[in-house]
């Protein structure tokens, strides 16, 4: 075997090592050729170089966004194949023969969803297509078209996006009444989960983007890199690097940007806010509301639930949540609650909302009962 | 220890890896929700790797937006573990399709670099805004190959088995390219 070790010191880099620089950024070097690389005389130049690349980035990019318009498009083609399909099925009822749109799939790719395989079905049907005029003039179909645009993209973003978001993520965190948990996530970022939440993502794609699926609240310590996004299905919240809360349950998404910048986008995905610190924006039955200045800054994960100007209702939900209880309220109305409530003890917590509001309240076991 | 037939295959697919006809019933791309998450997954990388290649911002995202069209309609077709390549090599072909790119319009956001950068080599933080702009410059002048590989591995932070998998190369290729950019960049910078 060759001795190469005293040819590696002293040739240039890459001459015959033609991986050299590669397997260094890899920290995949040996001992060995690590000392020879940092003898090279161009080595400074090369740190040099990689750490002035470390401030450089490429412009962002808003993947809800670049999904919004591609929704639309597929929306579209998706009616066009169908007007194609039906006019084939007619022509086949003429001809009393049948069309194979598609040359047949192997058995094992055959879809259930066999309607979408046929947006591709459009130039494969029209050569029968065209010895009959059926055709709309182009004014006609120019049209038709907008009008299909305006009205599928619509049921097409409902389409895409109403299907159950934890079905494709292979890592999902699950709290229970009066649990916490925190959540490492694969770059390091922190996910805190209050009781009764769910968090869920997946890990083998992790690396291509940053993106989470929440039911419920969390507080989020997200790392500086690409677009961290939180899906929920009230709607989405992308970050580059920072602190924030999210509480998405009933119809109700609320956001506080804690640190850093936050944007908020509606499920519709017509609407966006962008977040500074300290202030805070809640979509409540689709409509969104922006709020200077931290109303309650999220504390839950310090161990008391705090609210400024919150439905009662909403307080004793979280309560039930903290405690595992049941609340029974005659009627709340439309009160609501300024202050906060301890996690450690239900006693102490039933009267640190009561008392205040000067509600009657008794604590029979597992029950709270709210006069 | 647990025996894998025929019917515990289901149970035992962190032992046998699944046959390909079962993996695409599982998980395929005709599956809106799966074909969702693969745009949120890639949209960016594959956008990215069109600007690498010399497309300016907007026209890397039509050519992207055109590459997961042409998945969809050929959602059947692909192989959700063939995805990857599929997009890069589609994008690619688009990118090649459009009319002639005379000049390489790569422009990269600036931030200051991280604090330890200035552990090294002191005098670093005062030539970095003049360096990043003829960096900008040089990479701009790299051979397309190498500048994609490079880029990929440093903004991305693609690692280099994720490059040859999405650009259909071998990982020994991927640091070939890689090796060399680093060269010529020095070179192209410091005039060789």
């Amino acid at each position: 075997m060759e001795n190469n070790d005293h040819d590696d010191i002293l040739k240039p880099e890459g001459s015959d090592d033609d991986t050299l620089l590669a397997r260094w950024l890899a920290g995949d070097l040996s001992q060995a050729d690590l000392e020879a690389l940092r003898n090279l005389e161009s080595y400074p130049d090369y740190v040099e170089m990689l750490h002035a690349l470390e401030g450089m980035e490429m412009e962002e990019f808003s993947p809800t966004l670049a999904w919004q318009k591609l929704s639309l498009q597929l929306a579209v083609e998706a009616e066009e194949a169908q007007k194609a399909k039906e006019m084939a099925a007619e022509e086949v009822y003429v001809e009393g023969t049948a069309v194979e749109v598609q040359p047949p799939l192997p058995e094992a790719l055959q879809q259930p969803e066999a309607k979408i395989v046929e947006i591709g079905t459009k130039q494969a049907a029209n050569p029968t297509l065209q010895t009959v005029n059926r055709q709309p003039s182009i004014v006609n179909r120019k049209w038709l078209a907008i009008a299909a645009a305006i009205l599928l993209g619509v049921v097409g973003i409902w389409w895409f996006a109403g299907r159950d978001p934890f079905s494709f993520t292979d890592t999902d965190y699950v709290t229970k009444a009066g649990e916490k948990k925190e959540v490492k996530l694969p770059d390091g970022s922190v996910a805190t989960l209050n009781a009764m939440s769910k968090l869920g993502f997946t890990t083998s794609d992790w690396t291509d983007g940053r993106s989470v699926v929440l039911e419920g609240e969390a507080y989020f310590k997200a790392r500086k890199g690409k677009t961290f996004s939180v899906r929920t299905e009230q709607g989405t919240v992308e970050v580059v690097g920072t602190v924030f809360n999210v509480y998405a349950r009933g119809n109700e998404l609320e956001v506080k940007c804690a640190e850093g910048k936050v944007q908020v986008i509606n499920p519709e995905q017509t609407e966006r806010v962008l977040l500074k610190k300290g202030e805070q924006v809640s979509i409540l039955g689709g409509k969104m509301q922006k709020r200077q200045g931290l109303a309650s800054y999220p504390n839950w994960f310090k161990g008391e639930s705090t609210f400024r100007s919150a439905p009662l209702g909403r307080v004793f939900e979280e309560m039930e949540r903290q405690y595992g209880v049941l609340v029974l309220a005659d009627s709340l109305g439309e009160r609501t609650f300024s202050g906060k409530f301890v996690h450690g003890s239900l006693e102490k917590a039933v009267k640190m909302v009561c008392d205040p509001m000067k509600l009657n309240c008794e604590v029979k076991g597992d029950t709270v009962w709210v006069k | 220890m647990k025996q894998c037939s025929h019917e515990t295959i289901q149970q035992c697919s962190h032992i046998l890896p699944l046959p390909p006809w079962n993996h695409s019933q599982l998980k395929n791309v005709c599956h809106e929700p799966t074909y969702r998450e693969l745009f949120y997954a890639h949209s960016r990388h594959v956008r990215n790797f069109l600007c690498y290649k010399g497309a300016a911002a907007s026209e890397a995202e039509d050519l992207m937006q055109e590459a997961f069209l042409r998945l969809w309609r050929d959602c059947a077709k692909v192989p959700i573990e063939k995805v990857k390549s599929y997009l890069f090599a589609v994008s690619g072909n688009l990118f090649l399709d459009e009319k002639k790119h005379e000049q390489v319009v790569l422009k990269f956001q600036r931030q200051a670099p991280m604090e330890e950068a200035t552990e090294e080599n002191p005098h670093f933080d005062l030539e970095t805004k003049e360096l990043q702009d003829r960096l900008e410059a040089a990479i701009a002048k790299l051979p397309e190959n190498q500048r994609v590989v490079f880029l990929m591995n440093r903004m991305d932070k693609m690692k280099y088995a994720e490059i040859a998998e999405r650009l259909d190369l071998s990982v020994k290729a991927v640091e070939k390219r890689m090796h060399l950019a680093l060269v010529e960049l020095r070179q192209i910078l410091k005039g060789i």
